[in-house]
């Protein structure tokens, strides 16, 4: 009996999915499919929002807008790759795998589908190739320490007391560690699980002492992974992983348990982007205070970068095997021309659009004062720079990533570290 | 009636004797059949003799298995050999190699460490998931309401997906608000307060237990269905010579579930080295200082971060003889000596 | 195995040791299913209470994750996608196992141990770098629009170790069954059907389940065979409605998960007496 009405069973499914696979083949309508990664509900709260109203007031274009997670979504954009079945548009981080997509004929620059004025010039010049914009700016997050008011009262630190009150020097900040030490807390939030945060510490030291000439000249092979800023900034880093500043069992802590970490109380700052924001709206408990400050400026450092800021910068890249590119223009050109849009942005999604005149227009709308503090940290830098696992080279940025866990914990020299950057870049 | 036992202990009850010479009697029946049958197919044509033959139903059977088998398994996967020829970045045009990507792969010390940590694996996975099944298998094997609540319990974990079990032991695990360390501040054990996951020294220990949670169950239920198929005769010709539990569980139900261990050893061993990628990714993602990176994690990141698909496409392929060739030893080995009873 | 004796005396010892059992069991149930109890209550906290303490009782029971669950993303679709897929995967599994695992059990000839090492190969590969050819391929044969690309990709997967452990299951079992019921005048599949099947019951259990539960279960391929969000089955369409890069809605997840576990401790408690059903149905 239980055979015989599963056989049934598999008649009836395969009857109606075929039927569902002609009703598929049907539609006369215009389809836009997007691939993104969700980093905060907000972020994907506001996405569907925007794919809604554009549906609606475009009846003959139906947007698909999909999220995945980042390890699944690596893959699936790889294999559709290679497929030549890209969705119309996806998400990417400009850098040097990013910019072969384009020399490879993957994707179209969005120069020839709409107007780009009304970007920034440093984010224009990011997603840039020879001087033409290949992608579409999605976001900016800029990159502060954010730390908890609370903990920072009870021992002690006023950062009125700082030669600048909205960026300490180093040797500033390592009192402030020592005295939060001192007081019981952890000093630094940090969850280095995912091998980057830690890194991010490495990337802006090397900026502090080296600036973005340095790095810009080791990646294009001009220059060198060894040079003197890039030590400097491994032993700096990895001494301060040393100091008993992270918190207990940091390698293990990723994902969720990181901002838990803030909010709980188990972590005093807590160097990241502006997601913070409205990762700490949601979850922390009431009454948690918080504020920003500038990442700390050595003072015999580079002088020209004392004031840049570590940013990832994310973008759309509309594939070409697109079959309606002036659909695609439609969707995203809003994103660039509306400001009513760009408010309501960086209210629900806490991230800085990259568009000229929005940090005037941030200040009037009640946007989160924290956030357009970081904004402003943003305009007054000289430069930025991205994530170094997208900048580098995709080998070396893998070997950076995998090194990133034994230099936080002793296991290999600052210098090791460096050497075995520039051998696996001038391999081949 | 045989019974293959390393030593010369065979129960022998007097229905055995009875069954034995029915046995050799029907064996001998049969074999006359098949001589005249054979003389039959001698006159036929190869072809035909094939057709007739006990092949052609063998392959037929087995038939929609190879089909599938080879079409959406084997075919990508002679590709994926053939993209190991080649040095490949999933962009850009590839250029032919040959075995470079394997050389390369057999000199770098991570592979090696991969490999460590997985055979470290496996052994560990086989020596604690294999006991306890076989225990609790053996004492819930009844048909009690009680007996099936708590086989059910025991079952419970493998039902969850991977995700949910990665999110549960990374919060047992936590240093911070982990039961795991608070349960042993309580008892005054703070020194043992790790953080279990974060040191390379307890991270693949941690990994280990979470697995074995997670998979000894299915284990229990092989075991359970080889503890079922044996005759309950053995056990009550058993009873007529001795009681000691021990002995019968060494002489008979072991080797009984000769093919029970033979499962239970492929499935352990071809999910360390392939479907266990999942959960130590979603845990540790290779860990610290890749201390519980497995071969397939070093194969993944190889591939989709390092955009190096040669490269990772000749670890999956060395990957695979490993296991091919250490799966065969078994396996040729009980192909040899049928359980003749 | 209880030898005749003072009765008082045995009673106590038995009522001892059961008592030993029985707290041994219990001890370690609660070791398996508490956890999973847990994963149960965090379905119903909200965020806020799942990011001050995620190891507490909910305070109240707070719905709000089950119709997020059911609004935020096609939940419906998802569990409609993943019975399809799972149902007939099963079948073709199980059939097809079944088959090939009597014919090199049972079968004499020459080719079975080459078949045999062929499944095991199978078995034995790393899907991760078959992903993309196999991606590749089900591109051209048009599959990956439809669910049938991945129902193929898993029975492909699982054949091989579902041969095992059928082969397994039938060679342990004794042949003068087959033999009587040659002498009795069934044909191969007159004899694999009514007398073969009923015995190797315990097997086909244990292939179904372990079956059911990968294919139920599976994340991975099925995020990257299936080329539209419609498609998915439950897993990854749990991952992508509330996982995210850096932020992920654990408790809305929670609600996700006891859902998804239903149907695999529904399928477990009605398969699991067929594991324990053994001679007894068959000396006839």
């Amino acid at each position: 009996m239980k055979k015989y009405s599963i056989t049934l069973l598999t008649i009836v499914l395969f009857v109606v999915l075929g039927f569902s696979a002609f009703t598929a083949a049907a539609e006369q309508k215009i389809e836009l499919k997007v691939w993104d990664v969700s980093f905060n509900e907000g972020y994907v709260r506001w996405w569907k929002n925007y794919v809604k109203e554009f549906n609606k007031a475009n009846p003959n274009i139906e947007v698909t807008y999909e999220t995945y997670e980042t390890e699944a979504f690596k893959a699936k954009t790889a294999a559709s790759i290679v497929a030549g079945t890209m969705p119309d548009i996806f998400k990417l981080n400009p850098g040097a795998i990013a910019f072969k997509y384009y020399t490879e004929g993957k994707v179209l620059a969005i120069e020839d589908l709409y107007d780009v004025s009304p970007y920034m010039p440093g984010i224009k010049e990011g997603c840039s190739f020879n001087g033409k914009m290949i992608f579409h700016p999605l976001y900016m997050v800029p990159f502060a320490i954010y730390y908890n008011k609370a903990q920072f009262a009870e021992a002690g630190i006023d950062l009125q007391k700082w030669a600048d009150p909205t960026q300490p020097t180093w040797d500033e900040f390592i009192v402030a560690c020592d005295k939060l030490k001192d007081a019981g807390f952890t000093p630094i939030a940090i969850g280095n699980a995912s091998n980057w945060p830690f890194l991010a510490w490495v990337w802006i030291l090397q900026n502090r002492f080296g600036g973005t000439k340095e790095l810009i000249d080791a990646v294009s092979g001009v220059g060198s992974y060894t040079s003197p800023g890039f030590i400097k900034a491994a032993e700096v880093a990895q001494r301060f992983a040393q100091s008993g500043y992270f918190p207990k069992g940091f390698s293990s802590i990723g994902g969720n348990s990181m901002y838990i970490l803030l909010t709980q109380g188990n972590g005093a700052m807590f160097y990241f982007g502006t997601w913070v924001i409205g990762t700490i709206k949601d979850n922390a408990p009431p009454g948690f205070e918080y504020g920003v400050f500038k990442f700390p400026s050595f003072p015999d450092g580079n002088p020209d970068s004392q004031r840049d800021i570590y940013s990832v910068l994310t973008a759309f890249a509309v594939s070409s095997t697109t079959k309606h590119p002036e659909a695609v223009a439609k969707f995203l050109q809003p994103l660039t021309t509306s400001y009513d849009v760009m408010l309501s942005y960086i209210k629900e999604a806490s991230v800085i659009p990259a568009i000229n005149g929005i940090l005037e227009m941030a200040k009037t709308a009640g946007v989160d004062p924290v956030m357009l503090t970081v904004a402003q940290h943003f305009a007054e830098a000289k430069h930025g720079f991205g994530a170094w696992d997208w900048v580098l080279p995709a080998p070396v940025a893998e070997e950076m990533l995998n090194m990133s866990q034994p230099l936080s914990m002793g296991t290999i020299t600052p210098k090791e570290f460096c050497e075995r950057l520039e051998a696996k870049a001038r391999q081949k | 009636m045989t019974i293959s036992c390393p030593n010369n202990i065979c129960f022998v009850g007097a229905r055995g004797i009875y069954k034995y010479i029915f046995i050799i009697k029907l064996n001998n029946k049969i074999r006359e059949g098949e001589a005249i049958n054979n003389r039959f197919m001698d006159r036929l044509g190869k072809w035909r003799q094939f057709l007739l033959s006990p092949n052609l139903v063998g392959w037929l059977m087995c038939m929609p298995a190879l089909v599938f088998g080879v079409l959406f398994f084997l075919v990508p996967a002679f590709v994926g050999f053939l993209i190991s020829l080649y040095d490949w970045d999933g962009v850009t045009s590839m250029t032919f190699i040959g075995l470079d990507n394997y050389i390369e792969v057999f000199k770098i010390h991570r592979y090696w460490n991969a490999m460590l940590v997985n055979w470290l694996t496996f052994f560990g996975c086989l020596l604690t998931q294999i006991p306890l099944a076989l225990f609790f298998a053996i004492t819930l094997s009844k048909k009690s309401p009680i007996a099936k609540v708590y086989r059910s319990a025991i079952f419970a974990p493998r039902m969850l997906s991977v995700a949910a079990a990665g999110l549960l032991w990374s919060l047992v695990f936590d240093p911070y608000e982990g039961p795991l360390n608070q349960l042993l501040e309580k008892i005054g054990l703070e020194s043992l307060t790790f953080s279990w996951l974060g040191e390379p020294n307890t991270a693949l220990i941690s990994l280990l237990i979470a697995s074995s949670w997670l998979y000894f169950g299915f284990h229990m239920i092989i075991f359970m269905g080889g503890l079922a198929s044996i005759p309950k005769e053995y056990y009550e010709s058993v009873q007529l010579d001795t009681n000691n539990g021990l002995m019968v569980l060494w002489y008979i139900t072991i080797p009984l579930l000769r093919e029970q261990f033979l499962i239970s050893f492929v499935i352990v061993f071809s999910g360390t080295f392939g479907a266990l990628i999942g959960f130590f990714s979603l845990m540790t993602g290779g860990g610290p200082s890749g201390s519980t990176e497995l071969l397939g994690l070093y194969m993944v990141s190889q591939a989709f971060r390092a955009n190096r698909f040669g490269y990772a496409s000749a670890i999956g392929v060395i990957t695979f003889f490993i296991v091919f060739i250490v799966l065969l030893w078994p396996v040729i080995q009980t192909s040899r000596k049928r359980l003749e009873y | 195995m209880r030898k005749q004796g003072y009765q008082p005396l045995r009673v106590k010892k038995y009522i001892f040791r059961d008592l030993l059992f029985h707290t041994f069991y219990t001890l370690v149930s609660a070791a398996t299913l508490g956890p999973i109890i847990w994963i149960f209550m965090l379905s119903f906290k909200t965020k806020k209470e799942f990011a001050t303490n995620p190891l507490s009782l909910p305070r109240s029971f707070f719905l709000g994750n089950y119709i997020n669950a059911f609004t935020d993303s096609l939940l419906t679709t998802f569990f409609m996608n993943s019975i399809i897929v799972t149902s007939i995967a099963l079948a073709l599994i199980l059939i097809i196992s079944t088959l090939a695992g009597y014919s090199l059990a049972r079968i004499k000839f020459s080719s079975s141990r080459i078949l045999f090492m062929i499944f095991v190969m199978l078995d034995g590969l790393p899907i991760y770098i078959l992903i993309i050819p196999l991606y590749v391929m089900l591109n051209f044969l048009k599959l990956d629009n439809y669910l049938w690309g991945l129902i193929f990709t898993y029975v492909a997967m699982r054949t091989g170790v579902s041969i095992i452990i059928m082969r397994g299951f039938f060679r342990s079992i004794p042949s003068y069954l087959e033999d009587a019921a040659k002498i009795d005048g069934c044909n191969l599949l007159q004899s694999l059907w009514y007398i073969m099947l009923p015995i190797v019951r315990p097997g086909l259990t244990v292939a179904a389940i372990m079956n059911f539960i990968f294919v139920w279960n599976e994340y991975y391929l099925a995020t990257i065979l299936l080329s539209k969000m419609t498609l998915f089955t439950v897993p990854p369409g749990l991952s992508c409605s509330f996982m995210g890069r850096y932020t992920t809605n654990w408790p809305a997840m929670a609600a996700g998960f006891t859902l998804t576990i239903i149907p695999t401790f529904l399928v477990f408690i009605f398969l699991q007496d067929k594991i324990i059903k053994g001679w007894s149905t068959i000396d006839k």
